[in-house]
């Protein structure tokens, strides 16, 4: 996806500090245009942070002799040494993630200039143990941007930025369902955003409808979604389910550990004095009472035989999904199988 | 008196060993010492004492007066400081490498004080995992064949069967029976000073487990929890029962756990950062958040083996109630091992046919194996549980 507007004049060194790559990789793009906006001819280095040493920097710094304009791209930065070669017996040497002091101190003096020919752009991770070095390179007059992971709100946030960028008016629950229906990855958000505005006809406001027909249903699903299919009595969409939910990275001990919690629910509510008021049979049984309406609905079609078959059922998977199995996939698909089976031979 | 006298019905093996101590004495002198050999293997059921007729050993080996048992040298290896007797178990489920090379690299030095080196490796069925390529054992292989002049290796295990071939073909076996009823009771009165009758109850319950038959008779929560697990049978009538149950059951296994691991690990955690100078002015404390985590890596695997140990200790008080159960219901003219507990027993054998009682037997082993792995342990035992109740929903 490319940006239509002119990009602002870059400054002479931006530091990109976070690991969400697409956000990332736009805002080494951003400086690229600005610089290509000045230059067109300019030349674009993408190093590691290794190859950036004290002889290179000097050397990219050194003023050139067609005074063409540089960008020069430092990725790998603040990595930490956990992340590298792990057989790295040689303690005093530097992290390959971390910079040469006079490398720091070239940068710093550098990101001062005020109508820079060359433009650096540091991609930093920010582990813990490059967070000094990081705040070295910060004394200077560096732009930083940040790339961290968003919260829940920072990706409906990037949904609605992206379509203003795009220029498409949305309804306001557009956000909220396209972050429940893609999933929380920028990439295939602002894959799926520019694809929604090329495929709807510009008149009129983008609207939640649209998005459901474009995902056609898929809908980000979690082991609970499984539960309240097979508790229903429903295999058939309990595997569904499964599969979506594997798909969507939902692991096979997060998948049994929540069907038991299910379980224990439902034999919990079964034991619950039904001449009670509802909050208070709750309380009597450990439930709050949203989770006791549901459960006493769920009861209608599991015996208490039924409901033995189905611990057994899921002790016998979470041994298998945590190692005893070869395929876990498989011996969750068996457990819902068998669970499916429980319910009906009553 | 004489190291070997703590050693519970092994006569045998008291014998065996003291030959050999004397023959080591030749050895030393720079004669041949035949029944003397630098590796040997101690196998027996758990609590049979293999931890301590190889302590027993040790004393023997370095002791003046052949294990005496009073002198200094005898005193340090019991209270595990003695410099040239290393013990070590396995700090998780299995030995690791790292672990075994520390110990070869150890073996190869001379003796500092006493006259032998002498390592101790409890539970030496810990040492080959198919997961690690059977590394563990094979690291100690060579050490094991030819070792320095003076160190002696003592490998503890429950059969024959547990050690890998090669180890076994380089070591000399020595066999420990399970002590009698009886014999474990006579040292309950006589040595730790137990009413007749509670050490009666305790050997018969501990089935010839001189350790667990001492922990009865000492400590009033073992026996709470023995009797926890008899009345438990009776109380699986609902499926809430069943889960409350299991609950319970992971509760007490955390406590037991809890108990056995409290203090070490703060104190562990301190000794590292003092080893590292953390908080020292104007030290800068270079690795010690990979020590602290290493440390830590360790202490929660300890903490994982020492409650499944724990829930398996409960599950054999369970096995054995069912198996007093089947004795009831055939009539058969044994003794009891849960004597005490007459009513629980004749009531559930008078609920179910002997056909169900094996089936809830089968379970109890079932769910042993199934907690060696990796499942958790509460949806496990709610499993076991709801089959108790009723076994015809395993099939």
């Amino acid at each position: 996806m490319t940006t239509h507007k002119i990009a602002p004049a870059p400054p002479a060194l931006t530091l990109v500090v976070g690991t969400e790559e697409l956000l990332a990789d736009r805002a080494v793009s951003l400086v690229v245009a600005g610089a290509r906006g000045m230059d067109p001819q300019t030349d674009v280095r993408d190093i590691s942070a290794g190859d950036l040493t004290f002889p290179a920097i000097q050397e990219f710094l050194s003023p050139s002799l067609f005074s063409e304009r540089r960008v020069v791209v430092v990725r790998g930065l603040g990595m930490g040494r956990a992340e590298e070669v792990a057989d790295d017996d040689d303690e005093s040497a530097p992290a390959s993630g971390s910079l040469d002091d006079r490398v720091v101190a070239a940068l710093v003096a550098h990101s001062k200039t005020d109508e820079p020919d060359v433009h650096f752009v540091l991609l930093h991770r920010n582990a813990n143990s490059g967070r000094g070095q990081l705040n070295a390179l910060k004394k200077g007059k560096a732009t930083v941007t940040d790339c961290k992971t968003p919260t829940r709100k920072g990706y409906t946030d990037f949904v609605a930025a992206e379509f203003v960028s795009l220029h498409r008016p949305i309804t306001p629950d557009v956000p909220e369902t396209m972050v429940a229906a893609a999933g929380r990855d920028l990439r295939a958000l602002a894959a799926a955003c520019g694809q929604l505005s090329a495929d709807y006809p510009a008149k009129g406001r983008l609207d939640r409808q649209a998005v459901e027909s474009f995902f056609a249903g898929r809908v980000e699903v979690d082991a609970f979604a499984i539960a309240d299919a097979i508790l229903a009595g429903d295999t058939g969409k309990a595997l569904v389910a499964t599969r979506q939910a594997i798909a969507g990275g939902a692991t096979g001990p997060a998948i049994t550990a929540a069907l038991a919690f299910n379980f224990r629910n439902l034999i919990k509510a079964s034991s619950a004095p039904r001449a009670m008021p509802l909050e208070q049979a709750a309380a009597e049984v450990g439930l709050r009472d949203w989770q006791l309406r549901k459960a006493r609905q769920q009861l209608t079609g599991w015996s208490p035989d039924a409901v033995a078959r189905a611990l057994r059922a899921l002790a016998e998977a979470d041994a298998n999904v945590k190692g005893a199995a070869v395929d876990a996939e498989y011996a969750i698909e068996l457990m819902i199988i068998k669970l499916g089976r429980a319910r009906r031979a009553g | 008196m004489s190291v070997f006298d703590g050693l519970v019905g092994q006569e045998m093996a008291a014998h065996e060993l003291q030959v050999a101590v004397s023959d080591a004495q030749l050895v030393l002198g720079g004669q041949a010492g035949p029944a003397m050999t630098h590796a040997w293997l101690f196998v027996g059921p758990p609590g049979s004492g293999r931890s301590l007729a190889a302590r027993a050993f040790a004393q023997a080996l370095q002791c003046q007066e052949g294990g005496c048992g009073q002198c200094k040298d005898c005193l340090d290896i019991a209270n595990r400081t003695h410099p040239d007797v290393v013990m070590t178990e396995p700090v998780g489920v299995h030995y690791g490498v790292e672990d075994v090379r520390e110990l070869v690299a150890q073996a190869s030095g001379s003796p500092i004080r006493g006259r032998w080196r002498v390592f101790v490796l409890e539970d030496a069925d810990r040492l080959e995992s198919q997961q690690m390529d059977w590394k563990p054992a094979n690291v100690l292989l060579k050490a094991i064949e030819e070792p320095a002049p003076h160190t002696v290796w003592i490998l503890c295990a429950p059969s024959l069967q547990d050690v890998i071939a090669t180890i076994k073909s380089r070591c000399r076996v020595v066999s420990l029976r399970t002590p009698s009823a009886s014999e474990v009771t006579e040292v309950l009165i006589t040595k730790y000073g137990a009413e007749p009758e509670l050490a009666a109850a305790a050997a018969r319950i501990s089935q010839g487990h001189i350790g667990q038959a001492r922990r009865y008779v000492r400590d009033e929560d073992t026996r709470n929890r023995h009797s926890d697990v008899m009345n438990l049978p009776a109380s699986l009538t609902t499926l809430d029962a069943c889960i409350e149950a299991a609950a319970q059951f992971v509760e007490t296994a955390d406590e037991r756990m809890k108990d056995s691991v409290k203090g070490r690990d703060t104190q562990e955690r301190e000794d590292v950062r003092q080893v590292y100078g953390v908080g020292a002015r104007g030290i800068e404390a270079r690795g010690v958040a990979k020590a602290l985590n290493d440390l830590e890596k360790t202490q929660k695997r300890r903490a994982k083996r020492a409650r499944s140990d724990a829930v398996d200790l409960a599950l054999l008080d369970l096995l054995s109630f069912y198996r007093d159960v089947l004795m009831v219901q055939w009539g058969a003219d044994v003794s009891l091992i849960n004597k005490e507990f007459a009513a629980q027993l004749h009531a559930a054998a008078a609920g179910a046919s002997p056909e169900i009682t094996m089936r809830r037997i089968e379970e109890v082993l079932r769910t042993r194996a199934t907690l060696s792995g990796n499942a958790a342990p509460r949806l496990v035992l709610e499993a076991l549980f709801a089959t108790l109740r009723d076994p015809a929903v395993a099939h």
